[in-house]
Formats: structure tokens, sequence, C-alpha cells
């Protein structure tokens, strides 16, 4: 097992930097460099930003109508979600997905397992390192 | 001009919507028609390319989950097709010079829990 590249989260749980484009507008945040995301196996859904992330990113003019939101079961109930298609750039790779952002309640910059499961990754101690491709099977 | 039946209508918003339409001697129908159209019309953020754009989209949408893993495109009121990968629709947005558009694809609801939301 060969690492790649390996962060380490300032508080709990585990976190990976990425950068996530709009290519309708070649808008991409952050501009410069990579956001942190946190790593969040028990979300099952694709990527999470904040809402104003997601304006800054102009999601809002391709996000999904309505009556296709996304909803996710939370403890507290279900959460529906806005939702736009963008790609997320990561471990040196381009992943097609869709960017959620939650339309009232917790919002947060984080991966969930359907782009995580695409990713060779590691759980290291208090670390989560990308390892080099072609390991995984 | 549909007849509609709706239901959890409050009696007197109703009463009240009823005696104004009388009293300009208009219809219940007629007053509604331009409650709704004032009211759609102040949804600041929707805008009319928007809803032009799902006024198409529900015209497709039962083929949408016929196509589970296709993006289906629309920009200008236009329904611009299905395609396997995001960046084939995005470079026909592109080449038909969209800056908003509807890109659909069927997906499914899931579980968000403990992790990241209890912090």
């Amino acid at each position: 097992m060969k690492l790649k590249e390996c962060f380490e989260s300032t508080d709990w749980g585990y976190v990976i930097e990425a950068s996530i484009l709009n290519p309708l507008r070649d808008q991409r945040f952050p501009e410069r460099g990579r956001a942190v995301f946190k790593v969040d196996t028990g979300f099952n859904g694709p990527t999470m930003v904040t809402s104003d992330i997601f304006e800054l990113l102009r999601l809002s003019d391709i996000e999904v109508p309505e009556d296709m939101r996304p909803s996710y079961m939370t403890l507290a109930g279900a959460l529906t979600m806005r939702s736009a298609p963008a790609v997320l750039e990561i471990a040196g790779r381009q992943i097609e997905t869709d960017i959620l952002t939650s339309c009232a309640g917790p919002s947060r910059m984080l991966v969930g397992f359907q782009v995580l499961r695409q990713l060779n990754i590691a759980l290291l101690g208090n670390r989560a390192c990308f390892l080099e491709s072609g390991r995984r099977n | 001009m549909s007849d509609v039946l709706l239901k959890k209508v409050d009696p007197k918003l109703y009463a009240r919507l009823k005696a104004e339409a009388a009293s300009e001697s208009k219809s219940v129908g007629e007053a509604f028609n331009e409650a709704v159209r004032v009211w759609l019309a102040t949804r600041g953020a929707r805008d009319e390319e928007r809803e032009r754009n799902v006024e198409v989209y529900l015209k497709i949408k039962q083929r949408i989950s016929q196509h589970p893993n296709d993006y289906f495109v629309i920009a200008k009121g236009t329904y611009l097709g299905h395609f396997r990968s995001l960046s084939k629709a995005f470079t026909i947005l592109k080449e038909n010079r969209a800056s908003k558009a509807l890109i659909v694809r069927h997906q499914p609801s899931g579980e968000w829990l403990g992790g990241s939301l209890e912090a």
C-alpha cells in the first residue's frame, strides 16, 4: 500500500481536500487550491456544500427541479436537498457528481459514500490518505 | 380552462375572494387566476427561462425514469437530448450558448445517519 497524499483534521473526524467545478460557467471553488471536506461514510449521498458555496458556484442556474430534489433520512426526519450536477476534482481525478445543499437545516462541506466508493482512500489513525491508483480491486 | 377541485382552502380567504370578485363582477375562477398570476410573478427566485425549462421537463419527466443513468438536458425552453456523460451534457449546453439549464438525472434518495450531522 503506497500513500499518495494524507490530510489531518484539526478537529474530530477525517478530512480530504478537493475543489468543485461548474463546467457551464467555468466557475471553480475555491478559485485556487483546494477546500477541506469532511469524509462522511454515514452520508450515502454524493457531495454536500453550504448554500453560500452552492450559490457562489452558480449551481442554482442548473439545479434540478423541485420535484426531483433528493431527500435523505436523518435521525430527525427527512431532509430535502437542492441538487445540481458538477465536477469534483479530487485526488488528481475529475469525478462527475451531484452537488447538494440542504433547503433548510444543516449543510456541511462533506464528501459522502457515493464519491468515497470511487476513491482509493484509507483512514490511518487520525489521517485520511489517498492511495496510489491501481491498488483497489 | 380547467375545472379544479381545491382542498383545504381557508373558508375566510375563500369568502373574501368571492366577495372581492363579485364586487368587480368577476367569477371566483377569474379572481383566482389573477391572484395566481400575481403570486407567480412575485416569486423572485424564478425567472422566465427556468419556468420554460421546467415546463419542458414536466412534459418529458416520465422518460427520465426510463433512462436512470442518463442526463436529460433542457435549455432555452428546448429539450436538447439525453446523454450518458455529464461532460457531453455540458458540451451540448456550451454549443447552444446556454447560461441556464436543467440537467436532470434520476436521483435516488438516501440516508444521512450520524457522521458530520452531529457536529
